[in-house]
């Protein structure tokens, strides 16, 4: 029903209605949208450009351009509500209406097309204060006097501009005309509804429809009887991105319900950051008052999240990073002891003799997924000076290992990387070939970026080759989910092949979650000779944050670890680590670093209280190699400090003291290392240019299936220690099932 | 006190602080303390014991050398006010902590109070 529903959702978009036509000429208005397609449309008919005049303002625009865009150009700005620049224009708030010239009545500028020379819009004459003036006054008719106990107060748009553009007093008459009052709906954990502040904007609507492609919620009713909801009584929202519904409303009719009531925006401390919980690299702004995290809001960044954010990064840090965090140095005395508390100086004295008495070869560290570039450089720097060279990224002990890149393919940057970017899925890709990944919930963002161009129809041919019946939000080809296709495909046997060759720009995704089989697959090779076959763009969906930076920095992936029985003493060193099936050595020193004490930590000798990604500076790069860094919202709790400088203090006392002491310093020696580690920006993206040698023969083997880890939406809220660590996670687990168990969905 | 006087000794206390009337001075200055010279410039009235205040303060004509307390046994002993000093009364707080500490599996408890 949901693929039904999903191919009539494209045929909307396919029909050439004024408001799909509208969006196309906005697509080429944008310097953003397909390279290729603009030059082809400026070669065939190079659009004559009109002359508006806003305000006796001239503008220059393309046919097409309405006027809310053409004010925007000129630098005025139209109120709206219900006009969002990423969703369809819906034209019903009537808020946008302006005085057009030779036009008896107002018009609504964001529906409004500009087709005609010399145009004149006013938008602040008489006319249109007073349309304005009328329309706010209707909205507020209905709508509750409720700003002081409203979670949007402060920041809501019906409030601001029925300041700026209301009328200074109301005719109602509340004895005569009582206000309307509409009850609320339960959508889930993520998202609290007070339906009476509704003013039926449909922005909720049409993003989760076009967007987020989950068909849940709908209007009822028409008039003043109209109401937004899910057709169906306690309807969790079946969606990884419901929560920028909460962001997009006008009003305070969706607020965030783990955020209710707890903060004021007036109050609020925003820090600019860069989201952990996947590789994707969302730019995001962490909230903060009184050094205590309130909430974490996407920031616009058009290369990557656009201005959307996955509910895992939105909401799991908020609670998650305030539960089981590691707030004091604990030391385990003996073998058979207790952990017990300690001060930094005992603990780092066990470190430094550990450092010193254990011979240098059987030395482990291991990074984890959230661990930031700094920590991983002072690590190496300690374990080469000491004479180790194992310092290892981790890898999961249930997944293939032999999706990853080996060290061997770490010497180009092109063999580990989202080469294709994520801002260029948009860009005239004319097939996707996605291989054992569930990108939904492995990367929420880069498959809504997926969706967006299926549905502007820049992609339209997509296969899969993994899991069968995944629901990614769009049509695609199944082709199957073993190696066995992968192979025939490499030979030339399989039926796509005709379109890989035709295809001018064919996109090969790679996921690294691919569970681990019996036997080894050899599916990293494998995809490799495909790409370099075909001259297809070879793409790895890396899912944790800390992979790329790991391996620019040149650490293996931990499945390459030697570890043997003998017992003699070894150090194991984890930072952030979390795996239940972790190879821990016999006769082991176990440091364990980080910021949230889940599984590994446990069975630690020493643990070494780390900060979070909001209590630090530190350089993250994402999955398609922008470098990009996290600053320090609030400070580390209690007793614990930045991973860097644990691991700086540390080498002083193993007696190889380490020459820096300051992040300049570090960044000065990362420099060094890999310089463009240190080019921190959201907006730019260093692609490299070195092309790796192609792969000509693999290796043959018997088939494996190619399944990612996370299957349905149940899988995707708890992956890692901070999500584990959400209560607000758990409820959405709990909801996600019996929302599943309601409709018949089997997880 | 930081004044020239003379007077009987009536007693001395257990900090050694020494207790003095003269009925010659109008009544409120016909009795006073002398601190131990021990606390030298930080006397402090609280270093006064509860008996002697009381005579000090004219609620009782006789000084507890002569008519002592009765010691009962939920009494605790005088001490003075540490406000200003390391030693002084921090209260906990009641207010239920913003992050919470990790507990490892097996072993004690581990708490952590923010100072």
């Amino acid at each position: 029903m949901l693929r039904f529903v999903a191919a009539s959702c494209k045929r909307t978009a396919n029909n050439p209605s004024c408001v799909v036509w509208l969006k196309e000429c906005r697509r080429h208005a944008r310097t953003s949208g397909s390279k290729q397609q603009q030059t082809s449309a400026a070669q065939e008919t190079k659009p004559k450009l009109l002359e508006v005049f806003i305000d006796e303002k001239k503008v220059l625009v393309e046919p097409g351009t309405t006027i809310l865009e053409a004010a925007a150009m000129a630098g005025v700005e139209i109120p709206r509500f219900c006009y969002h620049e990423r969703l369809s224009v819906a034209g019903n708030c009537r808020m946008c209406l302006v005085e057009v010239e030779k036009s008896i009545k107002p018009v609504a500028s964001c529906a409004m097309p500009i087709m005609m020379n010399g145009m004149k819009v006013k938008t602040n004459s008489p006319m249109t204060k007073q349309a304005r003036e009328g329309v706010m006054e209707f909205l507020l008719m209905n709508h509750p006097l409720d700003c002081p106990i409203c979670d949007q107060g402060g920041e809501c748009d019906l409030q601001d501009q029925s300041m700026a553009f209301g009328s200074d007093r109301s005719r109602l008459q509340v004895e005569l005309d009582p206000k309307r009052a509409v009850e609320d709906k339960n959508i889930g954990p993520l998202v609290k509804t007070i339906m009476t502040r509704c003013i039926h904007c449909t922005r909720c609507v049409r993003f989760m429809n076009e967007i987020a492609g989950c068909e849940d919620l709908g209007t009822t009713g028409r008039g003043s009887d109209m109401q937004i909801g899910t057709y169906l009584e306690n309807t969790a929202l079946l969606s990884e991105l419901s929560g920028n519904i909460v962001d997009l409303c006008p009003v305070g009719a969706l607020t965030s319900k783990p955020y209710a009531f707890t903060a004021r925006p007036w109050e609020l401390r925003r820090v600019d950051s860069v989201d952990v919980l996947d590789a994707v690299g969302s730019n995001i702004s962490v909230c903060t008052r009184s050094g205590d995290l309130m909430r974490i809001l996407p920031r616009e960044n058009d290369a990557v999240n656009e201005e959307w954010l996955a509910d895992k990064s939105r909401h799991a840090p908020v609670d998650g990073l305030k539960a089981q965090r590691l707030t004091v140095p604990l030391l385990r005395p003996s073998k058979s002891s207790q952990l017990q508390m300690c001060d930094w100086e005992d603990a780092l004295l066990a470190v430094g003799r550990a450092l010193n008495g254990i011979q240098p070869s059987r030395m482990e560290a291991i990074v984890g997924p959230f661990v930031d570039a700094e920590t991983m450089v002072v690590l190496k720097d300690l374990f080469n000076t000491i004479g180790s060279e194992n310092v290892y990224l981790h890898v999961d002990s249930d997944l293939d290992k032999s999706c990853f890149p080996s060290s061997k393919d770490l010497d180009f940057q092109k063999n580990y990387l989202f080469n294709t970017s994520i801002a260029g899925l948009e860009d005239g890709v004319d097939l996707l070939l996605l291989i054992g990944t569930n990108i939904r919930f492995e990367a929420p963002l880069v498959n809504a970026r997926i969706r967006k161009a299926w549905r502007n129809n820049l992609i339209n041919d997509i296969a899969v080759i993994g899991e069968n019946g995944l629901d990614l939000l769009y049509d695609y080809e199944y082709l199957g989910d073993s190696t066995k296709v992968l192979a025939d495909i490499v030979a030339g046997k399989h039926k796509i092949v005709d379109r890989l060759k035709k295809a001018q720009k064919a996109v090969v995704i790679l996921g690294q979650q691919i569970l681990k089989k019996d036997s080894d697959s050899n599916a990293y090779e494998m995809v490799r000779a495909l790409c370099d076959k075909y001259g297809a763009e070879f793409n790895l969906l890396h899912a944790n944050a800390s992979t790329v930076a790991a391996f620019d920095l040149g650490l293996k992936p931990s499945s390459e670890r030697k570890t043997d029985n003998s017992d003699e003493q070894s150090l194991l060193w984890l930072i952030g680590v979390d795996d239940e099936n972790l190879t821990i050595p016999n006769n082991s020193f176990v440091i364990y670093q980080g910021h949230t004490g889940d599984i590994c930590a446990n069975t630690a000798d020493v643990i070494l209280p780390g900060s979070a990604f909001t209590e630090k500076q530190g350089t993250m790069i994402s999955m398609e190699g922008r470098v990009q860094q996290t600053l320090a919202a609030i400070t580390p709790p209690n007793m614990a400090r930045e991973d860097w400088k644990i691991v700086r203090a540390c080498s002083e006392l193993a007696n190889y003291p380490l020459p820096y002491d300051t992040l300049l310093e570090v960044r000065e020696r990362m420099q060094q290392l890999a310089p463009h580690l240190t080019r921190h920006s959201n907006r730019k993206l260093e692609k490299p240019s070195l092309r790796p040698p192609p792969i000509s023969s693999v290796s043959a083997q018997s088939p494996v299936s190619l399944l990612p880890r996370m299957k349905s939406l149940v899988d995707y809220w708890q992956t890692d220690a901070i999500s584990r660590c959400s209560p607000t996670m758990s409820k959405c687990v709990l909801s996600t099932k019996k929302e599943f168990d309601k409709r018949g969905i089997k997880y | 006190m930081d004044t020239l006087k003379f007077g009987d000794l009536v007693g001395v206390d257990k900090y050694g602080n020494k207790y003095y009337q003269n009925n010659y001075y109008f009544y409120g200055k016909n009795r006073w303390v002398e601190y131990n010279d021990k606390v030298f410039f930080d006397y402090d009235a609280s270093q006064v014991p509860a008996e002697w205040h009381n005579w000090l303060h004219y609620m009782t004509d006789d000084p507890p050398t002569t008519n002592p307390r009765v010691q009962y046994k939920w009494m605790i002993d005088h001490t003075e006010n540490f406000s200003g000093t390391n030693r002084q009364y921090v209260p906990y707080s009641t207010v239920k902590q913003k992050i919470t500490q990790w507990q490892p599996k097996d072993g004690q408890k581990i708490k952590y109070n923010v100072k």
